[in-house]
């Protein structure tokens, strides 16, 4: 892939926050300016529902929130015929460490969501979309709540959208603070108004959904790629990435490299591209030690990968997942154990507590952690961290507990010495100069 | 029950957002939001009014509270200090922009000072890790901190707070 072939799409425009503190957004009158809802327009004049749905699908389109599930599949699993009402969910609920994708879409480009959104809607027979956005993020709550406001004005949205036989309304609904609720059916108990616990599945949203009825949860980036997709068609879409990852996507890159931050490029970039050429290398000088790919939930790799894709298969092939496509990079400074427990700490934080397995393990691994990187590890202690996952995974509702139980894993399979020292020095061996605050 | 914790506009506010979603209890959440904005957090007392606004238990309504975060049973400063504890934002300064927080201020994590003015806590990844450190003080986020930057912040909380 030549990187300086590609323009972004989702980002264009978009200013990050290393320039500017608040940057500006896109509202509805910038946006039709350059031609924004004209898309929809002409979808709902000329296009069936079923021709919008077969566009997606044509596209090879997959789900950007972590799972990869093709969307317009997942939108072929709704009942043909229901007396009930469909809904679809946007999810925003961005947070998993590492990522910060979802946010300039909300905050920056809320109406080429919406449009998104709308086409959605109209594709799926749903007339009432759920936008959930985490609670931390008030920005994105504020611009996306306007912006609705703004096409409920412009006639985009209401009984008749744009003046067609086609209803649609959009709920901008606010979470409280947990991570949790980013999965799918937590997220549809948040907001019928309860505690944010997975559900048992079957029966899946798609059957049983938001309020019992038949329900389409999608992510905030994913839907933001539709309107494109029905502009340009899906052979325009697949003219990006491979085979198994169609089109492009947004790539949040943290920690030691020189230039952090969102990236957007074409599914076939490179680890190596990615890190060395977008986000100009390890910062300092330093070696590269480590990286997770897909967010905190994914397995960690060694620079042995750097060369393989950032696609849903290439993260595969390499042993680990694509996830969020939030890239984390640790350097030759970084403590390992130090990091495993930085997460761990996160995921006993963000546990729900409704299965033993996870409520429990979470903590339980946590502790372990904590004690071997503050000196007071103890021989058995390796086994156990091996021990314990093999009584989280795939044992809980959801995959929350899996999740946590990456990083151990993989922690101890490329980086066991690091942990074994800990425990025979009786401290930590680094020094973690990133730790400074200047 | 009289409207005290929440008022009046806030009951007809919730009363527009009822008749949007499918289910009543659905409002549930933008009522506890509603309080918490309006009261700076959830007293034990607002509880009993909150769920007959919505239509459910009050033992629903506390958990919900107890549940959510970001929900506060106590009284919390004028200004919260939300830092990222979080792996992105620990790999970039996140743990030493705690502590100097703490140091300036005086208090630890979960504490506020005595003046009422300033509390801080420690939050877990705030989905700006690709401009960390971060923190958030109260709903405004700041990002690519700096000692700099954080003795302006909470300079200006200082200015602003004695007005």
């Amino acid at each position: 892939m030549v990187l300086s072939d590609y323009k972004p799409i989702l980002l264009d425009g978009v200013i990050s926050y290393a320039d500017d503190s608040s940057p500006p957004t896109e509202w509805i009158d910038a946006y039709r300016r350059r031609g924004g809802y004209k898309t929809l327009e002409r979808a709902l004049k000329t296009m069936t529902p079923d021709q919008v749905q077969e566009t997606v699908k044509a596209s090879g389109l997959r789900g950007r929130g972590g799972a990869g599930f093709p969307t317009g599949v997942k939108w072929d699993f709704l009942p043909e015929q229901s007396d009930r009402p469909i809904y679809l969910c946007c999810n925003g609920d961005e947070s998993e460490p590492g990522a910060c994708k979802d946010r300039p879409i909300l905050e920056q480009r809320p109406h080429l969501l919406i449009e998104g959104i709308a086409l959605s809607a109209y594709a799926i027979n749903c007339h009432l979309v759920f936008v959930y956005i985490r609670g931390e993020y008030h920005r994105a709550i504020d611009v996306m709540t306007r912006a609705v406001e703004e096409c409920r004005q412009a006639g985009f949205l209401g009984p008749r959208a744009l003046g067609r036989d086609f209803a649609l309304d959009i709920i901008v609904h606010s979470g409280a603070g947990a991570y949790i609720c980013g999965e799918e059916s937590a997220m549809l108990n948040s907001i019928e108004g309860r505690v944010g616990w997975p559900r048992l599945r079957p029966p899946f949203p798609a059957q049983v959904g938001l309020y019992g009825c038949p329900t389409i949860i999608n992510n905030v980036e994913t839907l933001a790629k539709v309107a494109g997709i029905v502009e340009h068609g899906p052979a325009w879409f697949r003219s990006f990435g491979t085979e198994k990852s169609a089109g492009f996507k947004i790539y949040s890159v943290s920690g030691c490299v020189r230039r952090p931050g969102n990236y957007e490029a074409p599914m076939d970039i490179t680890l190596r591209q990615l890190i060395e050429d977008l986000a100009g290398g390890i910062r300092e000088g330093r070696a590269l030690k480590a990286v997770i790919p897909g967010g905190s939930s994914v397995p960690v790799l060694t620079p042995v990968y750097l060369d393989a894709l950032m696609s849903f298969e290439g993260m595969e092939e390499a042993g680990s997942m694509l996830g969020t496509a939030s890239v984390i990079v640790l350097d030759e400074t970084v403590c390992m154990v130090w990091a495993v427990r930085n997460m761990l700490r996160f995921y006993h934080h963000e546990s729900c507590g409704q299965c033993t397995p996870c409520r429990e393990g979470t903590g339980w691994l946590f502790r372990i952690l904590d004690r071997i990187e503050n000196g007071r590890g103890r021989r058995e202690d390796l086994e156990l961290l091996q021990a314990i996952p093999s009584q989280m995974v795939g044992r809980c509702i959801c995959a929350l507990g899996d999740a946590a139980c990456a990083p151990v894993l993989s922690g101890l399979k490329h980086f066991r010495r690091e942990f074994e020292q800990h425990i025979e020095l009786g401290r930590c061996p680094f020094e973690k100069p990133y730790r400074e605050f200047r | 029950m009289e409207p005290h914790y929440l008022s009046l506009d806030r009951r007809t506010w919730l009363e527009q957002l009822a008749h949007r979603y499918p289910s009543r209890r659905s409002i549930a959440l933008p009522a506890v939001w509603a309080v918490q904005h309006d009261w700076g957090c959830i007293p034990a007392e607002a509880t009993d009014e909150i769920a007959g606004v919505v239509g459910i238990t009050a033992a629903e309504i506390h958990e919900l509270v107890t549940f959510y975060a970001m929900f506060r049973e106590k009284p919390v400063g004028r200004y919260v200090l939300g830092v990222c504890g979080t792996l992105s934002c620990a790999l970039r300064g996140g743990e030493g922009l705690l502590e100097y927080v703490e140091e300036q201020l005086g208090i630890t994590s979960g504490e506020t000072t005595a003046d009422g003015l300033f509390s801080i806590e420690t939050v877990m990844c705030l989905g700006a890790c690709a401009w960390a450190p971060a923190m958030l003080v109260n709903d405004q986020l700041h990002v690519l901190l700096t000692r700099a930057k954080v003795d302006a912040i909470l300079e200006k909380c200082r200015t602003d707070g004695a007005k």
